[in-house]
């Protein structure tokens, strides 16, 4: 029973921090989402220019945007995973700590189930939209198929 | 004395330099934010080498502790050290990772086959090798996987690689320039990409501006396999993997922000579940080396505008070699380099 009340209550904190760390950002490193934000535009123009180039069979177009968007998208992807990760668990610690210490005769190695309670509730929730998005692909598909 | 405990294990204590770990881990950072995948090399080569927990899983060797699975203090920390690269580098909250993509029909099947493909070779990986590698041979395999990740980066700056990219760059240049002239002129019409779309479980196909393509899911299902299995046995994740892997199948970029998200998410959840399942706790200490991570993350893109990036490459080309010799040597060999 406490272990289902902790998880439950972990999971409550990793939602509420999850919205803090979103406000936070915004808050305090505004210069920092805006950059994202723009070097995304560029991967979008870049995608879309590569379709367009597909399409007028440009071949060697279709691999040059492709690989501007390579250069551009991997620092994004690792700069993204470190800096929002380290900043996200670094916001939930507080809680980790306390838990491991407060709970310390109830749980064992609380910090570390916090930790993968969070991971685990992002790895879900990515794990939903996929399944969502492959079953409105196939339904559309087969919609399609019909006429 | 300002040294914190790291574990503490069968009556010892290890303690390490929280200034050292944390600028190291800046370093780290910084790394990751400029190169790339190099950083969780770095990472590993911190917990081992700069905070001595190689050496003292060399100490403790053999020495009979009861905690989960292990029975072995030298192995139980040769896991330590490589749950410790993963939480440092790879713990992703980040699922708007793929906030953007077009095509995202085609993306799912090839990114579900990935995913459960990184998670059987997670698990084979921290099961079938958990409490069982020495940390010499560790070692070992660690310096082979940084050689690889050294001729990668000295590939990048061969005028065999710049000459394929600036072709296909000039090309896309002209092609921008076009289509330009094109949306002035009010001649660009709207387009559907990707018609005709057909799943089964082993492929999908689908026709593309007039040509038939048909994408088989075990491909990126046994490459998931190989990823899952090689980062849970380092535990420096999947990134070194999964850039290269894209420019040599030619997948199109598109369906990189779906498999890149679950490379991290899938391959991490997995083997921290198996990590801790077997009894692995982390060490508290992590906390400072998030903090490095925060900050030399958001420095990193502010100072790359200082550093070309071919002397990046080429600086950590030379690096990864003499850090991948040296454990290579020292984990198969026994002979130690400097320092």
């Amino acid at each position: 029973m406490i272990s289902i009340i902790f998880f439950a209550v972990t999971l409550g904190v990793i939602v509420l921090t999850e919205r803090l760390e979103g406000f936070l950002l915004r808050k305090l490193f505004r210069g920092y989402s805006e950059e994202i934000e723009k070097i995304e535009g560029e991967i979008e123009e870049y995608n879309f220019y590569s379709i367009l180039a597909v399409a007028a069979g440009d071949y060697e177009a279709y691999k040059g945007f492709q690989q501007m968007i390579s250069d551009i998208y991997w620092p994004l992807f690792f700069r993204k995973v470190m800096f929002n990760t380290s900043f996200f668990f670094l916001l939930l610690t507080p809680y980790a700590v306390l838990s491991h210490y407060l709970l310390n005769d109830l749980i064992h190695n609380a910090f570390s189930w916090v930790i993968f309670t969070a991971v685990l509730y992002f790895t879900i929730r990515l794990g939903y939209s996929l399944i969502r998005e492959s079953y409105n692909a196939w339904k559309a598909a087969k919609l399609r198929a019909k006429f | 004395m300002i040294d914190v405990t790291w574990i503490e294990i069968a009556g010892h204590t290890i303690k390490i330099n929280p200034i050292i770990y944390l600028l190291w881990c800046i370093w780290v950072g910084w790394i990751f934010s400029t190169v790339g995948a190099f950083g969780g090399i770095m990472a590993g080569f911190g917990h081992i080498t700069v905070l001595g927990l190689g050496d003292w899983a060399s100490k403790l060797k053999g020495v009979k502790i009861s905690k989960g699975f292990y029975t072995d203090a030298g192995k139980y920390i040769t896991d330590n050290i490589r749950m410790s690269n993963t939480a440092i580098t790879w713990l992703n909250a980040l699922s708007s990772t793929i906030n953007w993509y077009t095509q995202k029909r085609l993306v799912w099947p090839a990114a579900i086959a990935m995913g459960l493909g990184m998670v059987f070779g997670a698990q084979a990986a921290v099961w079938g090798t958990g409490g069982k590698l020495s940390v010499a041979l560790y070692k070992g395999i660690f310096g082979i996987v940084i050689l690889v990740v050294a001729f990668y980066m000295f590939y990048q700056v061969t005028p065999r690689a710049k000459a394929s990219k600036s072709k296909a760059r000039e090309a896309a240049q002209r092609f921008r320039e076009r289509v330009e002239q094109l949306r002035k002129e009010g001649r660009l019409h709207e387009l559907e990409g990707i018609t005709n779309v057909k799943y089964s479980l082993s492929k999908v196909e689908f026709d593309f501006f007039g040509e038939h393509f048909v994408a088989k899911n075990y491909v990126p299902f046994v490459y998931g396999l190989l990823i899952g299995f090689v980062s849970a046995l380092v535990g420096i994740g999947g990134g070194f993997a999964i850039v290269p892997f894209y420019v040599a199948i030619g997948w199109p970029m598109y369906i990189a922000p779906a498999v890149s998200a679950l490379t991290v998410f899938l391959n991490q959840c997995s083997a921290l579940a198996g990590w801790l399942a077997r009894g692995v706790e982390f060490a508290f200490p992590i906390v400072i080396g998030w903090v490095g991570i925060l900050i030399g993350s958001y420095i990193g893109p502010r100072t790359q505008k200082y550093l070309p990036m071919d002397a990046l490459f080429v600086l950590f080309g030379i690096l990864a070699l003499y850090v991948g010799l040296r454990y290579t040597l020292a984990g198969f060999f026994g002979i130690h380099l400097p320092p």
